[in-house]
């Protein structure tokens, strides 16, 4: 350790590091594997409980195996003193029982942090749901039931639910009592209905969603991002469920509808979109292009987003009802619609390339007279593909074409 | 450095008396300056007893070579109006570099490091130092760890016998 560049100090025995102060030795010790941090009660009398005032304790209990994990967890918990901010657990062993236990205990020392990626079904105890200082939570198969006298967690910023279990109606209660939400994550969510009345939710992502019931009430969201898993033939009623929820995108920023988003709106007769997205920068949209519906809506939203930036569109080979026309649909709308703002555009090809799949990047190119870049990829090397690429007309003379294999060769 | 004339300087004192003039946008780089700059901005000498001339020289050349690096970047930015993510990342990765020669000192400094970064608030340098002193406690021995730090052991046999029964767990892998 002696250094070159500065001169070293040498005073014989002087052990500077145990009389850093407390928090300052318990943030070095957060960086160890807590078995480590604990391993520091063993260096003098002064260190012995350093370690358990650890305010965030990370439990990766893969070293041991399910009897020792959960000593090894039962006695960090018992010789811990001070608050514990966050609670971090990943396991594939634990079972169900000790875990409320723990939950318990974290009740009551001011928990703001609480991940658990526990690969087995659990259930919330309901003590959970008093913990008022609760500002993050991330949860893995997890069975919630609000208890009756749930009256929200007040500084609730950030929600991710993946693979949990909770009824429509407690979800509902739940996200409508957090007035702080501002993050929502629902991955494979077994809920029917996703109904989000949310007034300060910022972001929402809802990712393989089967159910296609959405609606939400969040006037301030700024980024939304939903892909449903394929459609199965349930009989539920659509309606214009995902037009409710447009209605309440005005402030909506960033924009990414992926899998089945857009052929379940088809499904609804309103494709008109009833508002402006004025604050619009980001799309992405996964489309089958020859489908007639799919290109309405994706014009009209286009059209009513006159301050986009970015558009990522991901084309998908055969409609579901191609239109033999949809060539001359697509040049039509070539004459009504300008991209003022757009400076980057990317076409990435799911499947064939096939002859109206082109026709995107020739409006794009031909009415975005500020491009700068735009990707193509997965285009299959086709000679054919190139040949008529080249003789698309450009409104912007900086448009730069760049051709990718893949989606990854971007960021090479 | 070259720097323009209008660039407001600030005077350091160490605890020892020695004087450092920086750029006020160096000095800001502490946030326990920047503070008491915008408590009273017409300061121009602020004395720091908590920290000795050899440690405070340290800290100011992290500072300055930290601004320095988000000038730089901040006008490869301006120039091509936007940063190309090739560029930064290679930066980046050039004040890594630094950093992590810069933090070839021996554990006294370390330790004077981190309640100097700690006092003055410099995140960075905060972050950087106690990420070191983790680094080298990291997977050794109590013994080893000792022997690093200058540590004495006062526990009585009995002491450590409790210990080692208390969280066997996590005992196992180190002997």
């Amino acid at each position: 350790m002696d250094s070159k560049t500065h001169p070293k100090r040498v005073e014989a025995n002087d052990d500077r590091i145990t009389n850093l102060p407390d928090d300052l030795k318990s943030n070095i010790l957060e960086r160890l594997p807590l078995e480590e941090a604990v391993r520091t009660s063993f260096l003098s009398r002064k260190w012995r409980y350093t370690w358990a005032s650890i305010p965030n304790l990370a439990f990766d209990v893969y070293f041991v195996k399910a009897p020792e994990s959960t000593k090894f967890i039962d006695t960090v918990l018992l010789l811990h003193q001070g608050p514990i901010r966050k609670f971090y657990l990943s396991s594939k062993d634990l079972t169900v029982v000790p875990i409320e236990r723990w939950i318990l205990v974290l009740s009551i020392h001011g928990l703001e942090e609480i991940n658990i990626r526990c690969y087995s079904m659990w259930r919330m105890p309901s003590c959970f749901f008093t913990i008022q200082s609760l500002k993050k939570v991330y949860l893995n198969d997890c069975i919630l039931k609000l208890p009756h006298t749930f009256c929200g967690l007040k500084l609730l910023q950030f929600l991710s639910l993946d693979s949990c279990t909770i009824s429509d109606d407690d979800f509902e209660k739940l996200v409508s009592s957090c007035p702080l939400l501002e993050n929502l994550y629902l991955l494979f969510t077994s809920l029917r209905a996703v109904k989000i009345n949310s007034p300060n939710l910022k972001l929402v992502k809802i990712d393989g969603f089967d159910k296609k019931y959405i609606h939400f009430i969040t006037p301030g969201l700024i980024e939304a991002s939903l892909s449903f898993l394929e459609l199965s033939n349930d009989k539920i009623d659509y309606g214009n469920c995902l037009i409710d929820m447009f209605c309440s995108l005005s402030k909506i920023e960033r924009l990414h509808l992926g899998c089945g988003v857009i052929l379940y709106l088809k499904r609804g007769n309103n494709l008109k979109l009833p508002l402006k997205f004025d604050h619009l920068k980001e799309l992405y949209m996964q489309l089958y292009v020859e489908d007639r519906n799919e290109a309405t809506f994706a014009f009209s939203l286009l059209q009513n987003a006159p301050n986009l930036q970015y558009l990522r569109l991901a084309i998908c080979p055969i409609g579901f009802d191609a239109l033999v026309s949809i060539g001359t649909f697509w040049d039509l709308a070539m004459h009504n619609i300008v991209f003022e703002h757009l400076k980057f555009a990317s076409i990435m090809y799911r499947g064939s390339v096939t002859e109206s799949g082109l026709l995107p990047v020739r409006l794009l190119l031909l009415a975005a007279p500020l491009l700068e870049k735009m990707h193509i990829i997965n285009y299959r090397k086709d000679f054919e593909f190139l040949k008529k690429l080249v003789s698309f007309k450009r409104a912007s003379k900086e448009a730069e074409i760049l051709l990718f294999d893949s989606v990854e060769d971007q960021y090479v | 450095m070259a720097r323009s004339s209008t660039e407001n300087m600030i005077t350091l004192m160490s605890s020892d008396g020695e004087e450092f003039m920086v750029t006020e946008k160096v000095a800001r780089e502490c946030t326990t300056i920047r503070n008491m700059l915008e408590d009273d901005c017409v300061i121009t000498n602020i004395p720091l007893p908590n920290v000795t001339s050899d440690i405070l020289s340290m800290v100011i050349e992290y500072c300055m070579e930290h601004v320095a690096a988000a000038e730089k970047a901040a006008a490869e930015t301006a120039e091509k109006g936007s940063s190309s993510a090739p560029a930064a990342a290679k930066a980046n990765k050039d004040l890594e570099e630094w950093d992590k020669a810069f933090m070839n000192v021996d554990v006294y400094t370390l330790c004077d490091l981190i309640l100097a970064a700690n006092y003055l608030n410099v995140s960075g340098l905060l972050d950087l130092t106690i990420q070191t002193a983790a680094n080298l406690i990291k997977g050794k021995s109590p013994e080893q760890i000792r022997k690093t730090f200058h540590i004495q052991n006062d526990l009585s046999l009995e002491e450590e016998e409790k210990i080692r029964s208390q969280t066997p767990w996590a005992f196992e892998k180190s002997e």
